[in-house]
């Protein structure tokens, strides 16, 4: 084995050489920060940094389970991700359809285009945008206002919250999500079209039994991954849309994790913990899918 | 694999950061200032310092600033305000012999900030917080675990900070014995806080719409809600609102007569035991009200959306009838009155706009504005060495001396004023319009330099002639009147200062109860004030509140209170 492998790797030492930034920069940012994570069952001390403080066995979990702040938002992430899952999944996988059947290849591109614009934008940016789209004094309110109706306070309603998430994330993502399946259409063979035109197969069958089969495989990884992401409800987002008026729909568990570790002075061992409880649980909901997947007959991610 | 990076700390503080760097701190980092603490050369212990400046005086020997340092500070919004390099911060470089770098926080971030460079080990030498009365338990383990340098005990070479360091509230302040912060001094005493809370009302509004002061909530509550649906600016739209708040803190003060310690955030004795105002049973009434103003439309609905002064746009620009803030604030090229007139050209501040005086409470007492003498604390990094410190301690001391309040009234002497020999002063700077040219327009680094040691806001409010030329005499007058106002008319808050910097192991924990983000909610809810008021009490239970009023109310009574 050892001979075959330095072998290998002498003969094909340019390729490894191409690899190893890559697998570098894996291992330095994404394997050695990870003894960071001791601090969920230490003490942190200042001077000591990660590894100085004394050990305390699992007394950050119990600080945090008995928490209700963190309940709250271990629920909503659950509720935002699994929205996410339902609504926003499927839009970029039908916007990529529609792209795909508009006829000149000009238009394709201004559609692509507008529609992947937005995701450049960065939520700070787009929540002040929306502040004066949807405040009282903006201009949604203003024509509602004109009609007779009375104002709708579309930020602090935690009832609106969550579709306002959705659907702000829709616009935001849709089109640069879309990207993906749209490669996997043009890497569909054209013949496959041409024999079903002759065979006698309008726009729709064409689309429901050449492209939907050439890109649900795409689709199956992408949801494995975005099932193994499910605990992470978008920070950036949240963050910057949320105030304390939403926080019993809105408030997940990494906006709640950044308050207490940095405005309300919880420690950092026990926010650790949240983060480790969170990895733990995104784990297993990436296998999860994954067996699900392959259960299913679909090819698995592992 | 990603998911690896979530375990980290280091992946949540770098997303915490990137967020605080791209998230809260936008607004201050507009003009691109370095963020990153510069860690100036603290370098283990070499008392004597190693880069010889080339500057330095030539009379070396009696000289106790011979040695160059580079000195890191941290302050709101420094990077702007370093960035030209006025003659200000010059002539303390070259009277000191040193350099000061700039470390940048923002209002919205500081604490952030804070926590992670203490975490990261990079807190600059002179450190800008607010967490020994805000996150006692913060401090605290700040202090136990080394992370600040305590003041020598022995104050007579600073005889000035010796002043601040020996006044009576700032007793709390020490531990075990030592101070490890210098409390940044508001006023000389709790009476100058009057002027920090006050109602804007447009008195052209009212007399329009027929409105007289209000004696009672309701009466307020009505002409809000008068203010937000009879079309005040009579342009035929239903675009005003009542009332709206520089932030929340200067709104709590609408609700001085309901509950007089909820606006000053204290702590209230009742049923024969100390408790935080939110765990009072006056609450109950404050919540009902705030709901009430909010469901009438009296109150801004935006309020719980806009960051901290957003909303003051909305009273300059005539969409709302009355704005909570400070008398104060009337002051300056960015106070209310130039604001104001600069969205009303043509029309008078005085003319249009009166500050609101609130009713008498259920006792018949009408209630001013208190609080302890001083908010937020410079702290020194533990790193700092024996001649540094010194150095930064004779910097501290000398802002605190009559000879610095000369240069912050009036400028460099020689370049700014002149002064004979009997200390008559005579301005020379230039004049724009009627007033001489603000010396904060000069000096971009006035407002900072000037309040590093303590706030400046006792001399703002004096009647002296530097004021008068820097203020004009309208807005000079305005602030005495409202401040004899209060005194003649207004009884302080009742206020227990001891509890404000009071240290037990329950109370320290209080901190993580984050009263204002329930009030808002309750504010903006459907169901019954007084019962999400009550559901939040609850759940402040389980963070240890009933055993912060056992401990505190046990200390009190030590204290023959």
């Amino acid at each position: 084995m050892g001979k075959t492998l330095r072998k290998d790797l002498v003969k094909h030492r340019y390729l490894y050489l191409l690899l190893l930034p890559t697998v570098l920069f894996y291992v330095l940012f994404q394997y050695v920060p990870m003894y960071g994570v001791l601090l969920a069952f230490k003490e942190f001390r200042y001077h000591g940094g990660i590894l100085g403080g004394p050990w305390v066995g699992l007394d950050n979990f119990k600080d945090l389970v008995g928490q209700s702040d963190f309940w709250r938002a271990f629920w909503n992430t659950l509720y935002i991700s699994c929205g996410r899952l339902v609504f926003e999944f499927p839009v970029a996988i039908l916007l990529a359809l529609l792209i795909n059947e508009v006829a000149r290849e000009k238009m394709k591109k201004f559609y692509q285009t507008v529609y992947t614009f937005p995701h450049f934008i960065s939520w700070v940016i787009i929540s002040g945008i929306m502040f004066n789209f949807l405040g009282s004094a903006g201009v949604v309110n203003q024509i509602i206002a004109s009609l007779g109706f009375h104002k709708v306070t579309f930020l602090t309603d935690p009832g609106l919250f969550r579709a306002i998430v959705f659907l702000s994330n829709i616009w935001k993502e849709v089109g640069w999500s879309a990207i993906i399946y749209l490669a996997a259409i043009a890497g569909i063979n054209p013949e496959l079209y041409e024999a079903a035109y002759v065979d006698g197969a309008g726009r729709f069958e064409q689309l429901k039994s050449v492209t939907w089969p050439s890109i649900r495989g795409t689709a199956a990884i992408l949801l494995i991954l975005a099932v193994g992401n499910a605990m992470n409800g978008g920070f950036d987002q949240i963050f910057n849309l949320y105030n304390p008026g939403v926080y019993s729909t809105g408030d997940i568990i990494d906006t709640y994790t950044y308050r207490s570790a940095f405005s309300d002075g919880l420690s950092f061992g026990v926010t650790t913990a949240v983060g480790l409880f969170k990895a733990v649980l995104n784990f297993s909901l990436l296998y999860l899918a994954n067996f699900i997947v392959k259960r299913l007959g679909g090819e698995g991610l592992v | 694999m990603n998911k690896a990076k979530r375990i980290g700390l280091n992946g949540l503080l770098a997303a915490a950061l990137i967020a605080a760097v791209s998230g809260c701190g936008n607004a201050n980092d507009a003009n691109g200032t370095n963020n990153a603490p510069a860690a100036s050369d603290n370098g283990g212990g070499n008392a004597g310092g190693s880069n010889e400046a080339a500057n330095a005086p030539a009379a070396a020997d009696d000289n106790p600033y011979k040695d160059h340092l580079d000195i890191s500070l941290s302050w709101w919004g420094i990077g702007v305000g370093f960035q030209q390099h006025d003659g200000l911060v010059q002539k303390i470089e070259k009277d000191f012999n040193v350099t000061l770098k700039p470390v940048d926080i923002g209002w919205d971030n500081y604490k952030e900030k804070n926590q992670v460079w203490s975490a990261a080990g990079q807190l600059p030498d002179i450190i800008t917080n607010s967490i020994v009365n805000d996150n006692p338990a913060t401090y605290n383990q700040w202090v136990s675990q080394g992370l600040v340098r305590a003041l020598p005990e022995d104050l007579s070479k600073y005889p000035n900070l010796d002043k601040v360091a020996k006044a009576p509230d700032v007793k709390g302040v020490y531990r075990d014995g030592k101070l490890y912060a210098i409390p940044r001094m508001t006023y000389p005493n709790t009476d100058m806080w009057a002027v920090d809370r006050a109602v804007f009302v447009r008195k052209d509004w009212m007399d329009k719409l027929g409105l007289k002061d209000p004696r009672s909530f309701e009466e307020f509550d009505a002409m809000m809600k008068a203010f937000a649906e009879k079309d005040p600016d009579g342009n035929g739209k239903k675009d005003t609102t009542g009332i709206v708040m520089n932030t929340l803190g200067y709104f709590k003060g609408v609700f001085m007569p309901t509950f007089p310690q909820f606006d000053n955030s204290s702590w209230v004795k009742e049923d024969g035991k100390w408790m935080p105002f939110y765990a009072s049973k006056q609450m109950d009434q404050v919540m009902v009200q705030a709901r009430q103003l909010y469901a009438d439309g009296a109150l801004d609905p935006d309020f719980a959306v806009e960051k901290a002064g957003e909303a003051n746009q909305k009273f300059y620009q005539g969409k709302a009838g009355a704005l909570a803030f400070a008398s104060n604030s009337v002051s300056g090229s960015s106070g209310v009155k130039a604001e104001w007139e600069k969205n009303n050209p043509g029309k008078n501040f005085f003319d249009n706009v009166k500050i609101l005086h609130l009713w008498p409470a259920a006792d018949g007492t009408v209630y001013r504005h208190t609080t302890q003498s001083f908010w937020s604390e410079t702290m020194f990094n533990a790193e700092v060495d024996d001649a540094k410190f010194d150095r930064i301690l004779s910097i501290y001391d000398w802002l605190l001396s009559p000879e610095a309040k000369e240069m912050f009234d009036y400028g460099i002497e020689g370049t700014d004023y002149t002064k004979d020999a009997s200390g008559a002063i005579t301005i020379t700077r230039p004049k724009e319009g009627d007033a001489f040219v603000d010396l904060k327009k000069e000096y971009p680094s006035m407002d900072i330099v000037s309040q590093l040691a303590a706030w400046r806001n006792a001399s703002s409010l004096e009647d002296s002639p530097a004021n008068r030329s820097a203020l004009g005499d309208a807005v000079v007058e305005f602030i005495q009147n409202e401040l004899k106002w209060q005194m003649d008319n207004a009884k302080p808050i009742p206020t227990a200062f001891d509890i404000f910097s009071m240290s037990t192991p329950a109370k320290d924990k209080l901190s993580t109860i984050n009263f204002d983000e329930d009030f808002t909610r309750i504010v903006l809810g459907k169901d019954d004030p007084v019962d999400m008021l009550h559901d939040a009490q609850k759940g402040y239970d389980g963070k240890g509140l009933q055993a912060a009023i056992a401990e505190v109310t046990a200390e009190m009574a030590k204290l023959g209170q």
